[in-house]
């Protein structure tokens, strides 16, 4: 105990230097007078007395050394002297200085902001829900069936009631309403969420309240909706009455009840909510019909909480037995279906499942960015130390001790960690403002809300990594200046041999390291951006090139008959308008978030393997959709006007599934049976891409939109206008049927292509740019090392001079030791990456991960950078002037 | 501690700091004046190494330094016992006794 | 022998043909913080093929740098030096390496050996910088390290060998090229004194095959050895005594 206050103490003393020394002189003042005084007393004159009393104490000045010595922590002393001295040898020599602060300062704030950035949308991606680590999502799957599923609302109920781990279920559905602005339409993202939506994620209204139990359930029956702060910010210009408003929803009076926090987005990442509404309200919203009590659909995206102190693979297991039970109970709808539990970073219904191997592979690649700026980093300081080995021996001749010795260079590198760790810092935060830049909105009108929040702890642990690393190597001086037999070392300088430029292992080693990562970094780039590009140019199976455009008669409030008259009408009219080549409809584009009707199958011979259920997706399309879209029909024919409710029911399937269950057989003619409705198959149209460029190709087919009609539609026209002179020709149109109504967004198809598969772009810019980095490092660190090689050298290159050496031959000496390593750093880097790069296997796009033209793209570039980095210290050595070098 | 041969045996200062200071706070020279005392004239402590180990002990927190007044009316900084100074004073006498008590018996046996 | 300054005119052999080297009024002045030093100030000096001369003179008096501009480390501010006749105070940094190589042998005082490199590849060094072949490479520097006794080491690296060993072997490497004169900076000035006598003892047992060595030493002792010794003094050649 005394130890630690006496520290404190010192410390104290040392902060309040100032003031405990005017306290002590006027002590001793005290002490002196005091003396003096009683001096006085036995008789002495005044003069006489003060004399004898100052003769009596002694030295003032020494007695205060002595005293501030006991106060005084030493090494603090010390500290500051050898922090000053740092700073001057940091200033002595700038270059290097800035280097390695640069080299850290990059390494420290990319990996920050990124892990930050990762952290944020993956591990804790709702910043106001407290209990996020007993939060997982909640899927269906089908046995046998690759991919997921929803959950039913009738299941959801039954989970929620029979569960006794987890704490609460939500529902969590996405989906969107059309809001009427003056003389525009405006789209909105709406959550249908179960009542006790806020209440389980602990997310308290700002202003009046969340759902009341009872007004999950209910068909319809409770018109309330919970807005954003950000809808009250800019819809309602923070009314402060607006508790009780009304607003139109998709042609229902909602009453306003409450308003979310500002910081509360909803629970779908990548997006963030306006309104939410309760279950109840599901028929509204859904074009697709009343669900709330069909066990067999299956459209709630869930999230379960699950108990303190339980772990997933307990619930899991308590999940597994109610999916059981709910089967043996229910198995016309539920045979082969399971809940599963998936961490929030998995979560596939959202952005999470879109980016989380993006930003996998960005974290790997910034990673990858660190190891190679501290390997920079020492390589640097190695470089230093070398040259500062006279120095350091000299300091241990003069009676340094190695303690002593090693305190000074860890100031020296806690000051270069220090600087760079707010240089550090500086570059998270703008890297944090470039990486919310570099993520736009996937849909227009959609607003995003990525995390820009950096968090401190990866800020420490990146600061941490580059600091230990700096302090790592910032005493190698001192272990080597250490190791030296002082004798041993005079003798060696006097010796006739030169050691300047024989090569270190340990900086071989770094630079090996560095370009090897940097191959790696560069190999994986390469392969990125030309999956990127194949991804771009290759077809995904039908013509981009066409206007998709929506009408929303549902929010209008249409019927399903309503709807099938007006959208009957406005395809005979589109079809008509100049400049287009067809037209037809489809319940769902393609490369869509919106998704594909599916259904269990049934197919005349084909028996399916025990306890697994086939199931197909499948869309709603009109006559000429294949002709509009491109797809060709391999065999049969394409839907045909005719083809509405007053035929038997009629399928195209496409060749995965005629493949698959027809195998061996003409498909054609043959019946599959859907929801009880047995279709002829009367087409089979080849593949196409249905939501990503990169999926396998999967069984899909499609029945005629006239015999399953629906109120919410698609318009795709093949036109060979602009999309804008479609949409003034389309408005005049929809216009024309009925005058309150405009047709929602006009896009080319190829455009939704772009926007789905912006993870991939952004992967590929990321990595980008990382590699860019990587290879701006590596070679700061070549050519650190290949210029202290040189100045290292400067005797030996002058002894080349003298036997004859020509500027050829010392060019090619230095330039053939620098391109050695390059070329092992190569070889190295070209096997670690031929095992790497198969982990990326789910981000390429028909490369192989051991594509020839990017390893030798990164082959070529790296050696190139290499070739500047070792020319430029070649080149010097030609420059040395032998007599000054011989005579060192 | 035989290297630094002090006038007092190494270490002993400080003690006997603690023990002038055992019932009553002092100011410097008060100090002195009690070892002085106590010791019947045969110890005189040197300025020199006073303050220093004053200072040396208060950053230890075994006494505590406050300004006072003395007995002539004079601003002082008067020293007094902590806790842990009083501890410390009770182990380094039974220490001291100790030893001496050993020291004795070598020094009487020969 | 005959005094070559201050008229070197005077000290051609008797057959009349060109010394082998000849300096003529050479200077050398180093700029310094806009103060000029004169380093050599009219230095004329001739040396004959097959000579052994040394140079001697208290330290800073210019020695290294005579011997640096001998040896095409370094030009003259001002003068002439001809070697086997021809001009080369101004040659191109390519021709001066080539001469360099061709012509001058190197024996230094720290004995600048290439911790790398074995003794052999140390030898071999000047001789890759002329494009030889390996096998002439090879009889090269067999022969020169025979001649200095260290052909059992050549498979050694220059950390194994004691200090005189590794004089012997630097002295290999100036031979190795068959140079047309050897230029020594003090070469037993790292070396105790047996091992210094026994340096001496190969330059002079070199000398005895019709070597020509110029070598800079403070030490009298060493410099007796050479056939004459040019006195320095302040950048110039002093009036000398005759060499023995």
């Amino acid at each position: 105990m005394p130890q630690v206050r006496a520290w404190f103490y010192r410390l104290l003393g040392l902060l309040r230097k100032k003031q405990r020394d005017t306290e002590m002189a006027e002590e001793f003042q005290q002490h002196v007078d005091l003396l003096t005084e009683r001096n006085i007393v036995a008789g002495m004159s005044a003069k006489e007395a003060r004399n004898a009393a100052l003769r009596e104490f002694g030295g003032v000045e020494q007695i205060k050394e002595t005293a501030r010595e006991q106060r005084i922590w030493r090494w603090a002393d010390e500290f500051f002297r050898d922090l000053r001295f740092g700073a001057r040898m940091l200033l002595r020599n700038p270059g290097l200085s800035i280097l390695i602060i640069l080299c850290l300062t990059l390494g420290i704030g990319t990996n920050a902001a990124v892990l930050s950035w990762i952290e944020g949308i993956l591990i804790r991606p709702y910043p106001l829900v407290p209990h996020q680590d007993r939060m997982f999502a909640l899927i269906g799957t089908t046995r046998g069936v690759p991919g997921h599923n929803g959950l039913s609302y009738p299941d959801f109920l039954d989970l929620e009631k029979n569960s006794t781990l987890c704490e609460a279920f939500i529902v969590d559905r996405i989906t969107g309403t059309t809001l009427s602005v003056g003389d525009r339409a405006e789209r909105a993202t709406v959550g249908i969420v179960s009542a006790n939506y806020f209440d389980a994620l602990g997310v308290k209204p700002i202003l009046g309240r969340g759902f009341r139990p009872e007004e999950g359930t209910g068909r319809n029956a409770y018109p309330v909706a919970v807005i954003s702060y950000r809808t009250w910010k800019d819809r309602y210009n923070f009314d402060p009455n607006i508790i009780g408003r009304a607003q139109y929803m998709n042609g229902v009076q909602h009453t306003i009840i409450g308003v979310a926090p500002e910081r509360f987005h909803g629970t779908f990442i990548g997006y963030s909510f306006s309104f939410w509404v309760p279950t109840s309200m599901q028929e509204t919203f859904d074009a697709t019909g009343y669900k709330l009590e069909d066990r067999g659909a299956r459209w709630i995206e869930s999230y379960a909480f699950l108990k303190p102190g339980v772990s997933r693979q307990q619930a899991q297991a308590e999940l597994n037995s109610i999916s059981q039970r709910l089967e043996n109970d229910f198995p016309d709808t539920n045979r082969g279906h399971e809940n599963q539990l998936v961490p929030l970073w998995k979560t596939p219904f959202n952005g999470a499942g879109n980016m989380s191997s993006t930003l996998a592979i960005t974290m790997a690649v910034v990673f990858l960015v660190l190891l190679i700026a501290c390997a920079n980093v020492s390589n640097l300081l190695l470089a230093r130390s070398l040259l500062r080995r006279h120095e350091m021996t000299m300091r241990l001749a003069l009676g340094a001790g190695r303690r002593r010795l090693v305190k000074q260079l860890i100031t020296e590198g806690l000051l270069l960690s220090l600087i760079a760790a707010a240089g550090g810092t500086a570059v998270a935060y703008w890297c944090r403002n470039a990486l919310v830049l570099a993520f736009p909105p996937p849909l227009p009108g959609t607003v995003i809300d990525y995390p820009g929040q950096i968090d401190w702890r990866v800020l420490a642990a990146s600061a941490g990594i580059c600091i230990a690393s700096t302090l790592l190597f910032a005493l190698v001086p001192a272990i080597r200046a250490s190791d030296v037999d002082l004798s041993n070392a005079l003798k060696a300088e006097a010796g006739g041999v030169l050691s300047g430029s024989s090569r270190s292992r340990l900086r071989s080693a770094l630079v090996l390291v560095q370009v090897s990562l940097s191959f790696i970094l560069l190999a994986g780039t390469g392969l990125l951006l030309q999956s990127l590009i194949k991804m771009q140019n290759a077809s995904p199976g039908f013509n981009t090139n066409v206007v998709a455009s929506v009408v929303d008669l549902f929010s209008a409030g249409y019927k399903v008959d309503r709807a099938k008259i007006f959208h009957t009408q406005l395809l005979d009219r589109v079809r008509t308008l100049p400049g287009v080549e067809s037209a037809a409809l489809t319940r769902v584009i393609p490369f869509s978030y919106n998704v594909f009707s599916s259904a269990p199958i049934e197919v005349d011979g084909y028996q399916p393997p025990p306890n697994e259920q086939p199931t197909v997706e499948y869309i709603e399309v009109t006559e000429d959709y294949f002709t509009t879209l491109g797809i060709p029909i391999v065999s049969g024919r394409e839907f045909m006007r005719t083809d509405d409710e007053n035929v038997p029911p009629l399928a195209i399937i496409n060749e995965t599934m005629a493949a698959k269950y027809w195998s061996g057989k003409n498909a054609l003619g043959q019946r599959v049976k859907v929801k009880d409705k047995w279709m002829q198959i009367v087409g089979i149209a080849k593949n196409a891409n249905y939501r990503t460029k990169i999926e396998t190709p999967m069984p899909f087919f499609y029945v005629p939109l006239r015999q399953n009609f629906r109120v919410q539609n698609t318009l795709l026209i093949r036109t060979r206008e602009t999309p804008g002179a479609m949409m003034n020709a389309l408005a005049r149109e929809v216009h024309a049927l009925d005058a309150n109504l405009a047709p929602l967004i006009t896009d080319r198809l190829q455009d939704q292509i772009d926007e789905i598969s912006y993870s991939q772009r952004l992967a590929v810019t990321l990595v980008a740019i990382f590699g860019a980095m990587a290879l701006f490092l590596a070679a700061i660190g070549l050519y650190g090392v290949m210029s202290y090689t040189v100045s290292q050298g400067t005797r030996e290159f002058g002894l080349r001079m003298a036997l004859g050496a020509g500027a050829k031959d010392l060019l090619r000496l230095v330039m053939s030791r620098g391109l050695q390593l390059t070329g092992a750093g190569i070889v190295i880097g070209a096997s670690a990456a031929v095992m790497l790069t198969r982990l990326m296997g789910n981000l390429l796009y028909k490369v192989s991960p051991r594509d020839p033209f990017a390893f030798g793209t990164a082959f070529v570039i790296l050696f190139v950078v290499a070739f500047i980095a070792c020319f430029l210290p070649a080149l010097r050595a030609t420059r040395i002037d032998p007599v000054k070098a011989l005579r060192v | 501690m035989a290297k630094e041969k002090p006038d007092l045996v190494y270490g002993t200062l400080d003690m006997l700091i603690l023990k002038a200071l055992q019932h009553d706070p002092r100011h410097g020279l008060g100090i002195a004046d009690r070892i002085h005392q106590m010791s019947k004239d045969i110890l005189h402590v040197e300025q020199g190494s006073l303050y220093p180990a004053l200072y040396r002990l208060e950053a230890q927190g075994l006494i505590k330094a406050e300004w006072g007044i003395s007995d002539n009316n004079r601003k002082a900084r008067y020293y007094k016992l902590t806790a842990a100074g009083r501890k410390q004073l009770a182990a380094e006498q039974e220490h001291w006794s100790r030893i001496t008590k050993g020291i004795d018996l070598v020094l009487s046996g020969a | 022998m005959t005094i070559t300054s201050p008229n070197p005119h005077t000290t051609s052999r008797a057959n009349g043909s060109t010394p082998l080297i000849r300096l003529n009024d050479v200077t050398k002045v180093f700029l310094t913080d806009e103060v000029e030093t004169h380093a050599l100030s009219g230095i004329h000096l001739d040396i004959r093929d097959g000579e052994y001369v040394s140079i001697a003179g208290p330290s800073g008096c210019g020695k290294s740098t005579l011997l640096s501009i001998l040896g095409l480390l370094d030009t003259p501010s001002n003068g002439n030096y001809t070697l086997k006749g021809k001009e080369v105070a101004n040659l191109s940094f390519a021709e001066r390496a080539r001469i360099r190589n061709r012509e001058i042998g190197f024996i230094f005082q720290s004995f600048n050996l290439i911790g790398d490199l074995t003794v052999y590849e140390n030898v071999e060094l000047p001789l890759t910088y002329r494009g030889m072949s390996a096998s002439d490479r090879k009889a090269f520097v067999t022969e020169a390290l025979d001649r200095v006794g260290m052909a059992h080491r050549a498979k050694h690296l220059p950390s194994q060998l004691s200090g005189g060993q590794q004089q012997r072997v630097a002295v290999a490497r100036a031979l190795a090229g068959k140079p047309a004169i050897l230029l020594a900076d003090e070469p037993t000035g790292n070396l105790d004194s047996k091992n210094g006598e026994a340096v001496m003892d190969l330059l002079k047992e070199l000398h005895a095959g019709g070597a020509t060595i110029c070598m800079v030493t403070h030490d009298t002792h060493f410099a007796e050895h050479a056939d004459r010794t040019v006195h320095l003094f302040d950048g110039h050649i002093a009036e000398e005594p005759i060499a023995a």
